[in-house]
């Protein structure tokens, strides 16, 4: 039963371009309990009233969370490199059973809970193809999946160097990126890109989406013109982070929802045109 | 003997600490973080007759010492408290304070009648901040008529310990506080969260869509503190804390001042065991200055 206070152990620290950190965490309670879209709160320090939310990126070996620096409580928290004080793991993740295709479109550090999605899946995958042998299934189609499974990552960045995922990782993966410049994959953003492909989405697979929410609209009045379904993972400023000050409830079709409890994670058909409007 | 254990009106707590309302939801949240028994009391979320969805996003914003809120008392409302949470506290051994409200004075009293005869309810705290519809939307809490006539009400309507929770955001909270122990108060909590606002420069939009906020945390200790200061030489009932408690240090500036309790609010959110964290400092506080029972500390300011 979660959530669980931890203080995680900083066992890795990198920076992949300016101002965006991988952060990896000797977690044991909270990681266990982690499924993809959850997130965690973390204390920035004492001159912070409160915890600052980040997706969970992967839990496999302890905690991955990806941090980009926008303002004072992320620039102090990539300073620490001993010791997180974590809460979770929060809220409720993506569903994932009886897949049938999916595409998971993430953008910037919207990423971070498409990556644990993405190997869930695909690990799931594998159990399902006993055939395969286990360690190179692994090894080889990886957690980023293949075209048999019909479960696609594209991922949206401003530019080449800041692409949120190392350049060995995403060529080796076959993830699909664009870029707004250009510099790497598809110039334009995610949506442009899916406007230019349809083989992308033409046989209908599940929409996985994280990212700004601006993406996110452009993609929500995509997705309602081409009739497709998924699933956002949303943002809000947050407080306590488990659903008991009700600060982060934004309009939904249904009225008010609670972004660290009912999601962050929601279902395409609950979004409304006022949720994008806060 | 517990060292800790006090008395408000005719209840007893097995310590002074509280979660304030609205920063500890129905309690059942916490299950999983520390042992809710332990607790002086759960103040639950204001609870109304009918559910409540809130007001407009956004609803909180952060500041340097604290935050604001504004989130227009969402809550399940008193039937589905009873059905779905009550049973949970009950097996958990929790001490509850069911705090309410209402936008006009009859509602108070439907509301108490609903939890009167139900098993696991301590107390009722009255939150008189909100508007009432009466009176142009002017706060139970700010007009000594208003108020002395709504904690009568309950009075009348409740054998259990009341508790009226006080604003601060008025000039002579004295007469404030006696106008609730004239309406038959057993108890008075101060206070609620200080008026507060916060502009983006930006946009030139209030960060809060109403633009008047809640103000709580470390920033309103101060504040809160002077007004149970007030309260204290205007009435003679027992007082509870509110206000920018963040330590156990915090906790005791208010007892000292003549709080008999206290409550622990928006600090929990960052820190969701601070209240136990207060108990159990607290308790080593006194064993370090050996006195042997909290009751010796309470209103002793020299
Ligand atoms: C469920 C969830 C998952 C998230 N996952 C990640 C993640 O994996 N990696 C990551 O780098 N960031 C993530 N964020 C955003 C991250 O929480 C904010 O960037 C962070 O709280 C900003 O703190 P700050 O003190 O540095 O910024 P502030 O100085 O408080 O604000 C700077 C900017 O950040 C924005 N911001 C502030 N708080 C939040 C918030 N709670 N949510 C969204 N935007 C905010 C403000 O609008 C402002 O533009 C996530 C947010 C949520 C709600
Ligand atoms: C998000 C939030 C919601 C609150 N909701 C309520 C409420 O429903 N009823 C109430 O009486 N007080 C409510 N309060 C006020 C607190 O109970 C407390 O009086 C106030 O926050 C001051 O204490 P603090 O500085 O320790 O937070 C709320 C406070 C916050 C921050
Ligand atoms: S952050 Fe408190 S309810 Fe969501």
């Amino acid at each position: 039963m979660a959530p669980f206070l931890e203080k995680a152990k900083v066992k890795h620290k990198e920076e992949i371009f300016p101002g965006l950190y991988i952060f990896k965490l000797d977690s044991e309670i909270i990681a266990s309990y982690s499924q993809p879209g959850q997130f965690v709160e973390a204390d920035p320090g004492e001159s912070f009233f409160l915890r600052r939310p980040f997706s969970i990126q992967e839990a496999e070996d302890g905690l991955e969370i990806l941090v980009k620096v926008v303002g004072r409580g992320t620039a102090e928290l990539v300073k620490n490199e001993t010791e997180w004080n974590i809460l979770g793991p929060l809220g409720r993740g993506f569903d994932f059973q009886n897949l049938n295709g999916a595409l998971l479109i993430g953008g910037g550090v919207g990423v971070a809970p498409l990556k644990f999605l993405y190997k869930r899946m695909t690990r799931r995958q594998y159990f399902r193809q006993p055939h395969l042998g286990l360690d190179k299934a692994v090894e080889q189609a990886s957690f980023w999946g293949d075209e048999r499974t019909r479960i696609r990552f594209v991922i949206g960045a401003k530019t080449k160097s800041e692409i949120p995922i190392a350049e060995t990782d995403y060529i080796r993966q076959k993830v699909i990126v664009s870029t707004d410049d250009g510099s790497e994959g598809f110039r334009g953003t995610v949506v442009d890109m899916l406007k230019a492909q349809s083989k992308l989405w033409e046989d209908n697979p599940k929409i996985y989406a994280c990212g700004p929410a601006p993406m996110l609209k452009a993609l929500y009045e995509f997705m309602l013109e081409k009739g497709l379904d998924g699933q956002f993972s949303l943002e809000n400023r947050m407080a306590c982070g488990m659903g008991v000050c009700q600060g982060c409830a934004i309009p939904m079709k249904n009225g008010y929802k609670l972004v660290c409890k009912d999601g962050p994670v929601f279902d395409f058909k609950d979004l409304d045109e006022r949720t994008w409007m806060i | 003997m517990n060292k800790l254990e006090v008395k408000i009106g005719s209840l007893t707590l097995k310590n002074p600490v509280m979660t304030a309302s609205g920063t500890f939801g129905y309690g059942d949240e916490y299950i999983s973080l520390l042992d809710i028994s332990k607790l002086g009391a759960i103040v639950t979320k204001t609870l109304t007759m009918e559910p409540r969805a809130g007001n407009p996003a956004p609803r909180i914003w952060e500041l340097p010492y604290g935050m604001l809120n504004s989130i227009g008392l969402a809550n399940i409302g008193v039937h589905r408290f009873i059905s779905e949470k009550l049973p949970i506290l009950r097996d958990y051994e929790a001490t509850v304070i069911a705090n309410i409200a209402s936008a006009d004075v009859a509602g108070y009293t439907e509301v108490i009648k609903i939890l009167e005869n139900e098993k696991g309810i301590s107390a009722y705290e009255l939150n008189v901040s909100c508007p009432n519809v009466e009176k142009e939307g002017m706060a139970f809490g700010a007009d000594v008529e208003t108020l002395l006539e709504v904690t009568r009400r309950c009075r009348e309507a409740a054998d259990k310990c009341l508790i009226v929770k006080l604003t601060p955001n008025v000039y002579d909270i004295g007469s404030l506080a006696q106008a609730a122990v004239e309406g038959g108060a057993d108890a008075l909590t101060v206070a609620n969260t200080v008026l507060g606002m916060a502009v983006d420069i930006e946009s030139r939009k209030p960060r809060i869509p109403s633009a008047l906020a809640g103000y709580s945390g470390p920033g309103i200790k101060p504040v809160n503190l002077a007004k149970l200061y007030q309260v204290r030489k205007a009435v003679d009932v027992p007082l509870i804390g509110c206000g920018g408690i963040m330590n156990y240090r915090d906790a005791l500036e208010y007892m000292i001042t003549g709080a008999a309790a206290v409550q622990i609010g928006s600090g929990t959110y960052k820190n969701p065991r601070l209240a136990v964290e207060v108990i159990d400092d607290m308790e080593r506080y006194l064993n370090e200055k050996g006195i042997d029972d909290i009751d010796n500390l309470i209103g002793t300011m020299k």
